[in-house]
């Protein structure tokens, strides 16, 4: 893998996301999904929430059928996660994130295809 | 529902989104086979049935071909390499379309002895144009490069590369088509192993060729392994015995990273770069090879028990490459 991308340091200024709610807030970009496909973004995560060792992923499906996320990656590390609600639209990866620091987040489908997501700067802030 | 995601093992959970008439609405979860770097028990690898070739056996598969003596005392070495796509998984839950010699990843570990006449049909049954290039010692019309000799075979074409076997040594075949990084990403690639006309000392042999896979073609690798399929070695550890000489084969193929490297625990191995001398030139536990470098490393394990084998490029270990022996008397 090759060292983070500098033209998504710049992405992250146009398109920075706040949450709120139950868990401690970050900010975050969501970015361009490989495909091995036609290209299509047809997974993509939409928000990321920390709390203390985990990261919560909001998903949306753009696509007609059911897409299975099969991998996660985070930091060019496999790690485990598991789904939150029963729908399976929020993913859960057990993470020891650091404030402050940013992480490269890679979900990888059965094809292959990836939706990525970008924590610029992993913040404990409301 | 596509195949393999429901049958994998692992503490992870799929995230599996909603059909359009219900987008991001549940329809079902199923057990995926989220890989991390630990050793927590009940972890898998992909099912050798699904590849149709099995690392545990690659990694001491040796092909000799079929032989026969020419006039003269020599050994004509004969091998059919065919070059064909086929879907392989890569690390569990996540597929890979690749183009391959024979249907495996790496392809056939071709084995001769120096002074060999070698002989090898190719057939391309893939939907891309390919060659078999060489490395080692031969005429330029059999060097499976574009414009020269049989030059790039289309496909349904066939051509025979016919070369003696020189110098001894860790050699690489693979297809020089162009894009070649793409015909050597997708798997067209194998060891070539020519031993020396004195042969080596006996040892419990191992052929381990370091690969890597962009499976989003985002020219950045997403998985990387030895022999093929990430963290095989791990939930499978390579059995050796306690004492006994054991040699690894050891390439490194991996595209889009320039360089790879091999570690090994709680022992230390005898290096021969390329394997062209019968004297190794260093004692270490780490060795770094760039694109195409190979190494023979020699090695004894004095204590029984479980020794991990990785990428000193660390992040290649978190996303892969990583393994174990397992020593027993």
């Amino acid at each position: 893998m090759s060292s983070r991308r500098p033209w998504l340091l710049a992405a992250a200024l146009l398109a920075v996301v706040l949450l709120t709610g139950g868990f401690l807030s970050m900010r975050g970009v969501p970015w361009r999904s490989g495909s091995s496909g036609g290209g299509r973004e047809e997974l993509t995560v939409e928000r990321a929430a920390l709390s203390p060792g985990q990261i919560v992923l909001t998903l949306k499906n753009h696509a007609d059928d059911a897409i299975p996320v099969a991998q996660a990656i985070v930091n060019d590390a496999f790690v485990d996660f598991h789904a939150v609600d029963a729908g399976g639209t929020q993913l859960a990866i057990d993470y020891p994130w650091i404030e402050g620091e940013s992480y490269e987040i890679e979900l990888l489908t059965p094809t292959g295809a990836s939706a990525d997501f970008e924590i610029e700067d992993a913040d404990a802030s409301s | 529902m596509l195949a393999g995601a429901a049958s994998i093992v692992g503490s992870g959970v799929a995230a599996k989104l909603a059909a359009a008439s219900s987008r991001n609405t549940v329809h079902d979860s199923v057990m995926a086979g989220s890989m991390h770097t630990g050793f927590a028990e009940g972890r898998t690898t992909v099912d050798p049935k699904v590849n149709g070739f099995d690392p545990s056996k690659i990694v001491r598969d040796f092909d000799w071909g079929t032989t026969q003596r020419l006039a003269g005392g020599r050994v004509l070495r004969q091998w059919e390499l065919v070059a064909y796509d086929r879907e392989i998984e890569i690390v569990p839950g996540v597929k890979f379309h690749a183009w391959t010699y024979n249907g495996r990843v790496p392809g056939p570990t071709m084995r001769c002895r120096e002074g060999d006449v070698l002989r090898i049909h190719f057939v391309n049954a893939g939907s891309h144009p390919h060659t078999i290039h060489f490395h080692g010692i031969h005429r330029d019309i059999v060097d499976g490069v574009p414009g020269i000799g049989g030059g790039v075979i289309d496909v349904g074409g066939e051509f025979t590369y016919s070369f003696v076997a020189e110098p001894f040594g860790l050699h690489l075949y693979h297809c020089h088509a162009s894009p070649l990084v793409e015909h050597i990403s997708k798997g067209l690639y194998g060891a070539f192993i020519v031993d020396p006309k004195q042969g080596r000392p006996p040892a419990d042999e191992l052929l381990m060729m370091q690969n890597a896979f962009d499976p989003n073609f985002n020219d950045d690798n997403e998985v990387y392994a030895v022999n093929t399929v990430a963290f095989h070695y791990l939930y499978k550890p390579i059995e050796v015995q306690r004492d006994r000489l054991v040699r690894i084969y050891l390439l490194n193929i991996v595209e889009l990273d320039p360089i790879n490297s091999f570690h090994i625990h709680g022992n230390f191995f005898h290096r021969f770069p390329t394997g062209t001398s019968l004297q190794p030139t260093e004692y270490t536990d780490t060795v770094v090879q760039g694109q195409g470098q190979r190494d023979v490393l020699e090695l004894r394990f004095p204590y029984t028990g479980k020794y991990m084998f990785h990428a000193h490029k660390t992040e290649f270990a978190s996303l892969g490459w990583m393994g174990m022996f397992e020593v027993v008397e």
